[in-house]
């Protein structure tokens, strides 16, 4: 700190961004004027070639030890002038970069005058800061050559998949007895009508014959700690009451089994027994016995029964399993929004009322009524169905629990409903009440003008109402019919709610797991929605699949592709860079208060006992730099570094000085 | 075995209109090509030359057939379009949408819902072969410009009004005429 600053402005123009608003000439004369600047100069371009070469020259010539570099926001370009600092030889942290584009001439182009003024403060402040910084090393730390995979709908064996095959110890952890999730409860897939399960299975199969993927079926996430590169993950395998290893899929426990409960796979539509699979193409095909409603008869322990595999044994605890993975990708997936709120819609209330997703049971070779599509109330085959598009979706009523953006699979699984119905059932006609028909993907349109050519009716408006016929149980959908602006009172046999998809409720608990965040729509958080829609703000922790936003079937298996591929990254490296923007514990003067513990969002800090008194420290590698430790630490112990109260003191100081 | 609840598609209520799923295929079947694969772009309307001058809204012609409310025929302005075919060759979807509309006529006039004015119209051909016959201001300009006062059709050549007349017959449009001219009455 002794040696002379001698600190170098560099000021953007940014095309006219910044010099059609403010004079940047007089401004880069404004900043010659400031202490220890040694040399400041105006151009174009700055983060062009040039003007990245402009940087490095400057500072060998005018023998430099920090630049400021008057422009964008550091999000932008400051990994670029870093870099060319660092290659004029001086180190990349002495540099630090005032928004004079985003904060300034941007928001106040209406006045230039205040902006220009708004600039010298900036200009001004960083200088300060310039002078006041210190040099910084990153640091290194080595990455374990293993993956984890949260959920095992298509995104997360997608994404196994594809780590797996890329030579990476892939951990799949599922809370359900099977993998498959959602997309093994369809029947068939658009716009190509693929058999979702013909599609799926081989890719289940693969899932638990790939020598790379450790399958942790019944399983949940129960603890993570660490950070990229190192993280240790605790899952619980709930215990299935039935030793996997033991257990032949045969089925004898569940034929003998005198329990009957609605099976959640098919939304109660169809009853198991407390010893099952949820469906027949389970992976794996292990049986679990839901001890919530078992008997303890003991029948299917009998001879008949599992008998001398001894496959069953109903003391057997949970297990608790810890790995050690470099990369954590989640793929939570979804949940159907709860369309029974929606009282004016009679969702429980009228039998023949039944949602999207309980379509494609009744829709499935394999589901409750073995392919043949049937009204709930007697049976019959429907001859009118009324689908009602957007429930629950584009829907601001939060109130209702409603959503307000777009759920994307809707109009297309409707579509896709309408022609099922036409093929399997002659003369049957569906309505589809919509308020855009959003079929925007590759085929999409054609599919949509295919059922059309089809027969399907399209009537453009939003149902406001549905009732019953008491007695023959048909259901009178009211809408307006928005292209004539006539009201529509239409009688159904059927009505299909092609409701929303929501966030799953069991992504909370690996939300708070990895501190990740979500949108105000309440799906995980991206790194960037355009430019990294698979990483999260947590280094080391992608997101694939539904849990990120509503997708269909392609976008999921190429985002859980782009996940994968992403988390490979670090694996492959061996290595990953820290910024050393971290807090750092005097720990002499640390009174090991805890303050700082309860307050960092990234459970970086923790308590330790050195010298048997208990002083607290920071994990580098977990710290985002926040500060959050550094502004609650009542002794002052903490130092944020590049942010020391120092370096802030200076910037407040010299912004001060224009008043 | 349908149960007693169940219903004919045909019989479903549109606000107090009926809706008759079989309109838009007998319009199809009479020229209406794709007619059904209409999506109320609105192109249509916005193409037509009439509309921009009177009532007639093409798209709201093709929602109605669609949807199969049998008033469409009722409606005065379906005798407004020319013919001209620019919906035809905007349309995205292929449809002909004149075509369409002339198909709805037919249907009109065979359920005696054709305007009293365009059965006033066929008096004019049956009697000269001309819906719009030659008059002496137009004769005085034909001569200006060196035409004969008639043209080359039925008004050089009245021998083939009777063959016409024939036309009419075996369409059955005589026949509506004469009947609708009796009932007015």
């Amino acid at each position: 700190m002794d040696e002379e600053k001698r600190i170098g402005v560099f000021i953007c123009h940014c095309g006219t961004n910044i010099a059609g608003v403010i004079d940047v000439k007089e401004l880069a004369e404004y900043a010659k004027t400031l202490p220890n600047v040694a040399h400041a100069q105006d151009y174009t371009y700055m983060c062009s070639t040039p003007g990245q070469a402009m940087i490095r020259d400057s500072i060998k010539e005018h023998n430099l030890n920090g630049t400021v570099v008057a422009a964008c926001s550091p999000r932008l370009h400051e990994p670029t002038f870093r870099k060319a600092t660092e290659e004029g030889g001086v180190n990349s942290f002495l540099f630090s970069m005032a928004n004079i584009r985003e904060q300034d001439t941007w928001v106040h182009m209406e006045e230039p005058e205040k902006a220009m003024e708004k600039a010298k403060d900036v200009v001004r402040m960083e200088v300060a800061r310039a002078s006041m910084l210190e040099p910084l090393t990153p640091k290194t730390v080595p990455v374990e050559k293993a993956a984890l995979v949260i959920g095992a709908g298509i995104a997360g064996i997608q994404a196994s998949l594809e780590l797996a095959d890329a030579g990476i110890k892939t951990y799949l952890v599922e809370k359900e007895p099977s993998i498959g999730g959602n997309m093994s409860r369809l029947d068939k897939t658009f716009p190509t009508l693929d058999c979702s399960q013909c599609i799926l299975t081989p890719k289940m199969v693969d899932v638990e014959r790939n020598p790379n993927i450790e399958l942790m079926t019944y399983s949940e996430v129960e603890d993570v700690s660490g950070y990229i590169g190192n993280f240790d993950v605790t899952i619980r395998q709930k215990s299935r009451y039935v030793y996997e290893d033991k257990c032949n899929g045969c089925g004898k426990c569940q034929e003998v089994c005198p329990v009957s409960r609605p099976n959640e796979f098919d939304l109660g539509l169809m009853p198991r027994k407390a010893a099952y699979v949820p469906f027949p193409q389970a992976v794996p095909l292990k049986f679990t016995i839901d001890m919530d409603s078992c008997i303890k008869c003991d029948l299917c322990k009998g001879e008949e029964a599992c008998g001398d595999l001894e496959a069953i044994d109903f003391d057997k605890p949970d297990e608790l399993t810890t790995v050690k993975v470099g990369s954590i990708i989640v793929a939570t997936g979804f949940d159907m929004y709860d369309v029974e709120r929606k009282e004016e819609w009679g969702y429980k209330v009228f039998d023949n009322v039944v949602t999207g997703i309980e379509m494609e049971r009744l829709i499935s070779a394999s589901g409750p009524t073995g392919g043949n599509i049937i009204r709930p109330s007697d049976g019959q085959k429907p001859k009118s169905v009324g689908f009602v598009l957007c429930a629950g979706s584009r829907d601001q009523d939060e109130e209702d629990g409603a959503k307000p953006y777009c759920s994307r699979v809707c109009c297309m699984y409707s579509l896709k409903h309408a022609h099922q119905l036409i093929e399997k059932i002659p003369g049957c006609v569906p309505y589809l009440f919509y308020m855009d028909i959003r079929s925007f993907g590759k085929a999409y349109e054609e599919f949509y003008y295919r059922i059309q050519n089809e027969g399907g009716k399209f009537i453009r408006g939003r149902v406001a109402r549905i009732t019953e016929d008491p007695i023959t149980k048909n259901l009178t959908v009211t809408a307006e019919d928005t292209l004539l602006g006539t009201p529509v009172e239409m009688e159904v046999d059927l009505v299909v709610l092609a409701n929303a998809v929501v966030p799953a409720e069991s992504t909370q608990k690996v939300k708070t797991l990895l501190t990740l965040s979500n949108s105000p729509d309440g799906w995980l958080l991206e790194a960037h929605p355009k430019l990294n829609p698979m990483s999260t703000t947590t280094d080391g922790v992608f997101l694939a699949g539904m849990c990120q936003g509503p997708r269909d079937i392609p976008d999921v298996v190429a985002h859980a592709a782009a996940a994968a591929a992403a988390a490979s990254i670090p694996i492959h490296k061996g290595s990953v860079t820290l910024e050393p923007i971290y807090a750092i514990v005097d720990q002499e003067h640390c009174g090991g208060c805890a303050t700082c513990i309860g307050v960092c969002p990234y459970g970086a800090t923790e308590l330790n006992e050195v010298d048997s008194k208990l002083v607290a420290s920071v994990n580098e590698a977990k710290c985002k730099g926040c500060g959050t430790c550094g502004s609650a630490c009542p002794s002052g112990a903490i130092k944020m570094q590049h942010f020391t109260n120092e370096q802030i003191m200076s910037e407040i100081e010299a912004f001060a000085q224009g008043w | 075995m349908a149960s007693e609840g169940m219903r004919d598609p045909k019989h479903y209520q549109l606000g107090k209109t009926q809706f008759d799923p079989d309109l838009i295929k007998e319009v199809e079947a009479l020229g209406g090509k794709n007619a059904q694969m209409c999506y109320q772009c609105g192109t249509c309307t916005a193409s037509c030359p009439m509309g921009q001058r009177s009532g007639l809204r093409v798209r709201t012609v093709m929602r109605k057939a669609n949807l199969g409310m049998r008033d469409v025929l009722d409606d005065p302005d379906l005798w407004l379009c020319t013919t001209c075919y620019t919906c035809s060759d905007r349309c995205p979807r292929r449809i002909m949408a004149t075509d369409a509309i002339i198909a709805l006529r037919n249907i009109a006039t065979r359920e005696k819902k054709v305007p009293m004015s365009m059965i006033k119209i066929m008096g004019a051909i049956s009697k000269t072969g001309h819906g719009v016959p030659n008059n002496e201001a137009n004769m005085k300009n034909r001569v200006k410009v060196g035409l004969p006062e008639n043209p080359p059709t039925t008004h050089t050549y009245p021998e083939y009004i009777k063959d016409i007349n024939k036309i009419l017959e075996v369409t059955g449009l005589l026949k509506i005429r004469e009947e609708m001219e009796a009932e007015s009455q």
